[in-house]
């Protein structure tokens, strides 16, 4: 990619594409054509923010930002032709669990392919001169993964030649600035029912936490948008903000934006094959279009809607920060054979509230993968295990209560547990032990027992064989487990409090988030 | 004629909604389709299926997108020690035999 910002005299000294040879006249003319691409943008931007809620249609790229989303060469190619005025992509989410919670980096999709959705993202946005709005740290938006994000993105910009001021939103939230609340009387409650989630948060349960992050809704995202910054990169947010944030500036319906925002916010996941690839999705006054950048995928009426319903218990009715995103009158009609235009959201305002996720170690786990072949053993592997237990609990009987131990025994109900109603008999089995304890060491303590005393549990027909093949990695410690203790709502005020913005130029030699000089708004 | 859910359903996933619930979407192509397994779904055969109280089941329908969707508390809680299905995706495994007619 061209650097941008380059002049045109810097490409061929007389500026009007009369050049020695046939490729610079061709490099010449294309820069000139960019060149008024993007004076053109300038003049429409400042045109329709002059005019201010006006603008009749807002063209989104849209995809995800945690190194999924896999920005083919033809959906890119088909992006540059269609030339999008915005480029939104939610971060990580807590799908994958409390793991990503935790005080070090663990990897989860690679920095070669986070760097490769920069380079799509930011390239693309300043190609066409255009705001771009990303959620990074993906997998859980702490600030530490933020950080590692955005050092990879400091090494697209040198890479790219590119200069970018960048609003930074942190989504992570302190424990102080908890506590106080609590002081204060204010009420947190849990989101839903729950076995293991407090009803009302107590400071206990913020103290336990390693980290804790809030959803942030769109107002941050619009605050820090309306900056003098190229764009806007964010910690741990609700999944519809990034794509909400810059139509709502220029005033479009704030319902029928969220309802494109919830059928956009895993990109093409609603188009059919449902793969994670980019959107280009047209927000219009009364409606909106969804078409797949990637030729190969389609948008049907089914696709998007079986991706409306994905994950929520009724999607029809939607709790947001600030109001109910209310689909009873969504209607999806065909538009061509690839696009989908869709109507009928509506947004039901309601008191302000951000989901509180927070995790806490619930101990250190060892597994072991055990595989059984013995037929005799099969027929009553669940009673022979039952004894392997009772000899673990009389070995440790020390440490009563401070662990737990569980058979997962694949081939029989490995999957299904206690719902499982398939009888057949499988001719091999496959056990994973799992062992929670509070320190690694007693974790693969009674690990190593219980797996030893498998080995050699005598049952009748026993032959005096050992009972099971180990693989290579048979026995290994997985480190501290996280586990989500804070599933809270927190009522606010101000939408934007709990979430600092930093202006950030990049590239630059050094990269710590939070930087140490203040943040914009910090609270 | 006795069809099991799956050859009837298009659609037929399941996956976690929020911490302790999970969530089984089943989608149809034709109306007819759809009504049968309507009527077979109810709160009191997911309750047995499942081995959960029938207070806990949720079950709602939309006729112009033919779709079921049931939800109902999970095991054990997502990521908690023992989960034996972290992201749900199982969970639509006990419907899928079931009868309708």
């Amino acid at each position: 990619m061209r650097a941008p910002n380059s002049k045109l005299s810097e490409c061929c000294g007389a500026g009007r594409g009369v050049c020695d040879s046939w490729s610079q006249g061709q490099e010449a003319f294309h820069e000139m054509r960019r060149q008024i691409l993007i004076r053109q943008k300038i003049l429409k931007r400042i045109f329709f923010d002059f005019r201010c809620g006006t603008m009749k249609e807002v063209k989104i790229y849209a995809g995800t930002c945690t190194g999924i989303c896999d920005h083919t060469e033809e959906a890119v190619k088909q992006a540059y032709k269609w030339e999008p005025d915005y480029v939104a992509a939610q971060g990580g989410s807590t799908d994958s669990g409390a793991h990503y919670m935790g005080p070090n980096y663990v990897p989860s999709t690679g920095d070669s392919r986070i760097k490769r959705q920069f380079e799509v993202y930011v390239g693309m946005a300043s190609d066409f001169n255009v705001p771009f709005c990303l959620g990074a740290g993906g997998m859980s938006g702490t600030n530490l993964r933020v950080e590692h994000d955005l050092r990879l993105l400091n090494e697209v910009a040198k890479e790219k030649k590119l200069k970018l001021r960048i609003a930074v939103i942190s989504g992570e939230i302190g424990k102080e600035y908890l506590k106080e609340k609590l002081r204060k009387g204010l009420k947190i409650r849990r989101l839903e029912r729950s076995n293991v989630i407090s009803e009302n948060l107590s400071p206990a349960d913020v103290d336990i936490c390693t980290k804790i992050v809030a959803q942030m809704g769109p107002e941050p995202m619009i605050e820090a948008l309306r900056m003098d910054v190229d764009g806007v990169i964010t910690g741990r947010s609700l999944d519809l903000a990034h794509h909400m944030a810059l139509p709502l500036i220029r005033g479009f319906d704030k319902g029928l934006t969220a309802h494109l925002a919830k059928v956009i916010e895993c990109g093409a996941m609603c188009a059919h094959p449902s793969i994670i690839r980019p959107v280009l999705a047209s927000l219009r006054e009364d409606h909106f279009l969804v078409t797949p950048a990637d030729p190969e995928q389609k948008c049907t009426v089914m696709s998007v809607a079986d991706h409306v319903f994905y994950e929520r218990p009724n999607p029809k009715r939607e709790e947001n920060p600030g109001g109910i995103l209310d689909l009873e009158n969504a209607k999806y009609v065909q538009q061509d054979e690839r696009t989908v235009k869709g109507i009928g959201g509506k947004w039901l305002s309601e008191p302000y509230t951000i989901k509180l996720e927070g995790a806490k170690i619930a101990g250190y786990e060892t597994m072991a993968i055990m595989g059984v072949r013995d037929p005799n053993l099969i027929k009553q592997i669940e009673g022979v295990l039952e004894r392997v237990k009772m000899r673990v609990h009389k070995r440790f009987a020390d440490l009563k209560g401070q662990y737990q131990l569980f058979f997962h025994i694949y081939g029989k109900n490995g999957v299904l547990g206690e719902i499982e109603t398939e009888t057949r008999a499988s001719h091999e089995l496959c056990l994973l032990l799992e062992v929670l304890a509070e320190t690694q060491d007693d974790a693969h303590s009674i690990c190593a027992y219980a797996d030893h005393q498998f080995n050699d549990m005598d049952f009748p027909g026993h032959l005096r064989q050992r009972n099971y093949a180990a693989p290579t990695a048979g026995r290994k410690d997985c480190g501290p487990l996280y586990v989500f203790n804070i599933w809270h709502l927190l009522p606010l005020e101000d939408p934007c409090e709990p979430f600092p913005i930093y202006i950030m130029d990049f590239p630059t030699d050094r990269i710590e988030f939070p930087p140490r000089k203040d943040a914009k708004n910090a609270a | 004629m006795q069809h099991k859910l799956y050859e009837l359903a298009k659609i037929l996933r399941s996956r976690n909604a929020g911490l302790e619930r999970v969530t089984v979407d089943i989608f149809f192509d034709d109306y007819k389709k759809y009504q049968i397994a309507k009527k077979a779904i109810t709160k009191s055969i997911v309750a047995k299926i499942y081995k959960k109280p029938v207070e806990h089941i949720d079950i709602h329908s939309w006729d112009e997108t033919m779709g079921i969707k049931v939800t109902l508390p999970r095991d054990i809680p997502k990521g908690y020690p023992g989960t034996r299905d972290k992201d749900g995706t199982q969970f639509y495994i006990p419907l899928r035999d079931l009868e309708v007619s």
